[in-house]
């Protein structure tokens, strides 16, 4: 219980310190919706809207709608919070950007962008990208908080998110 | 062209050597490292009209002396060698893992990369485009710069907390100097030779005599200081703070704060136009640039970027912007802010430092 605690409080002192490796990393994913890009925004332009089109999210408490600024408490189907910050919305463009201030997830220094674009035949691409440091911030990271760990985790946040919405903005 | 070798004719002719009229290039000026000596020893004597007046001519030769832009890809382990007279990419150099920091010395036809993830730098020859020595340096080898004259490399090791200094000629570290936590950017004050770092998690900078080799003064920024500026007439350093989304102006003589900028969200890297009189800053969260007017501290333009903007480095009336999260340089035109180029470089392209050299 203690070394956990320990672990654990050294995971959000190092997110204060904003403490992290030396290569920064990306994901991007993207998907390409059969819908016009206003029913495809109707759910991710909604800061407080994850659970309805994200398998891994199972709550969301956002203390702000979709003003700057506002924070989202997102809560994890198998366990564990992340919190996020937005810090750019904009409805015309379809373009929202959030940071991480701390969560379970193995990254530090995280920011991600989602953002709706009209493509050809009435369909949407759906983008969604994100910038990252690894879990463990100093050199010679543990295998569940390395580079590789922080990329896998990203991935499989975005392209589960991605699969779902899609089918859930198509029924 | 003839009319422009004329006037430095009656002005300038350097050590004697004759001047052809009616040649369309200026050959008294030679190959390309003697027409960049004759800028910096000018610059460095602040005579600013000379100081224009070279970098107008080595712009007016610029097919034949045109320099380089070196942009490091941390996530390829390369180095995109950008020719600016055509503004595309002429070859790309492996070097160490994860390479973030670089430095260009023209006169020595040197650039020093900093590969963090190996633990290294990477010495580029510059005419032949290639790696010609590589060092083992530090434990988080990250910001990096060189001395006016070449002879030395300055490199902040962000997890040891000290500042390397590395003989160029035996290619060896020969000091380390502690500095403050997680240091950063370093930038070397063509003039008063001062050497100044950033200390990221202290919120400071840690200025250092070079001779000396210890820290003389260590100056309160704003919240994580990431990189630094410094002007090419040695009065200022522009500290661009990470966290606190502004800039610190700090006068280089009394090391005191003239003013602070507010600028977009995550600033991480800047530039000054040739005249010193604007200060480009790249806000990597916001995907814009910030012009800033150095007269005045205010910002006058807000310039849509590419994707994360990161390193920034003008050259002559061009800017060019590395974008990492696209992988790509965006070149403003400094008199409109127009993209007139986007080239395409490696992966997680970052270009942290002076990745150009010449004004």
């Amino acid at each position: 219980m203690y070394k956990s605690g320990v672990a654990a409080a050294m995971l959000i002192a190092a997110n204060l310190v904003l403490a992290h490796g030396p290569s920064r990393l990306k994901v991007t994913e993207n998907v390409t919706i059969n819908a016009e890009p206003a029913k495809v925004w109707a759910k991710v332009g909604d800061f407080n809207g994850m659970p309805a089109w994200h398998p891994a999210v199972a709550d969301s408490n956002a203390s702000n709608g979709n003003n700057v600024g506002s924070q989202r408490t997102l809560t994890l189907t198998g366990g564990g919070k992340v919190i996020e910050e937005l810090e750019e919305f904009d409805d015309k463009k379809m373009v929202l950007k959030y940071r991480m201030k701390e969560g379970v997830l193995p990254v530090t220094n995280y920011t991600s962008t989602l953002s709706v674009q009209a493509i050809e035949g009435g369909k949407s691409l759906v983008e969604w990208r994100g910038a990252f440091y690894r879990g463990y911030p100093n050199n010679d990271p543990p295998p569940d908080r390395n580079d590789e760990a922080a990329e896998k985790a990203i991935t499989g946040v975005y392209k589960t998110g991605l699969e779902k919405l899609k089918r859930v903005v198509e029924q | 062209m003839t009319g422009m070798v004329t006037v430095m004719t009656d002005e300038g002719k350097p050590h004697g050597r004759p001047v052809k009229h009616g040649q369309r290039s200026a050959p008294w000026l030679g190959d390309s490292q003697w027409r960049v000596e004759l800028l910096i020893r000018a610059c460095q004597r602040q005579l600013t009209g000379y100081c224009l007046l070279f970098a107008a001519l080595l712009l007016g030769t610029v097919a034949r002396a045109a320099p380089f832009a070196y942009i490091t890809n941390q996530g390829s382990n390369d180095v995109s060698v950008i020719d600016v007279a055509l503004d595309r990419v002429v070859a790309t150099i492996p070097v160490g893992k994860g390479p973030a920091g670089i430095a260009v010395h023209l006169a020595s036809q040197r650039a020093y990369v900093s590969n963090p993830d190996s633990k290294d730098i990477s010495v580029i020859d510059t005419i032949q485009n290639k790696v010609v020595a590589t060092i083992p340096a530090g434990d988080g080898p990250l910001g990096i710069a060189v001395s006016t004259n070449g002879r030395e490399v300055y490199l902040a090791d962000w997890f040891s907390n000290v500042l390397l200094v590395i003989d160029t000629t035996a290619l060896q570290i020969v000091a380390r100097i502690p500095v403050g936590s997680a240091p950063a950017g370093v930038a070397v004050n063509p003039v008063g030779h001062e050497i100044y770092v950033a200390n990221r998690d202290d919120n400071t900078v840690s200025v250092i005599d070079p001779k000396e080799r210890k820290v003389a003064r260590v100056i309160a920024v704003g919240d994580r200081p990431f990189s630094i500026s410094v002007g090419r007439d040695g009065r200022r350093l522009y500290v661009v703070n990470v966290r606190s989304n502004d800039v610190s102006v700090l006068d280089a003589d009394t090391h005191r704060l003239v003013g602070k900028v507010a600028v977009g969200n995550t600033p991480y890297c800047a530039a000054l136009s040739i005249d010193d009189r604007q200060l480009l800053v790249t806000n990597q969260h916001a995907d814009t640039l910030s012009v800033i007017d150095t007269g005045s501290l205010k910002v006058m333009q807000t310039i849509a970027a590419g994707g994360y903007p990161e390193g920034i480095a003008v050259h002559g009336e061009r800017a060019y912007v590395v974008n990492w999260m696209d992988d790509n340089v965006s070149v403003f035109d400094m008199a409109n802010y127009q993209i007139r180029a986007t080239i395409a470089t490696g992966k997680n392209s970052r270009g942290f430092g002076n990745f150009i050299g010449a004004p």
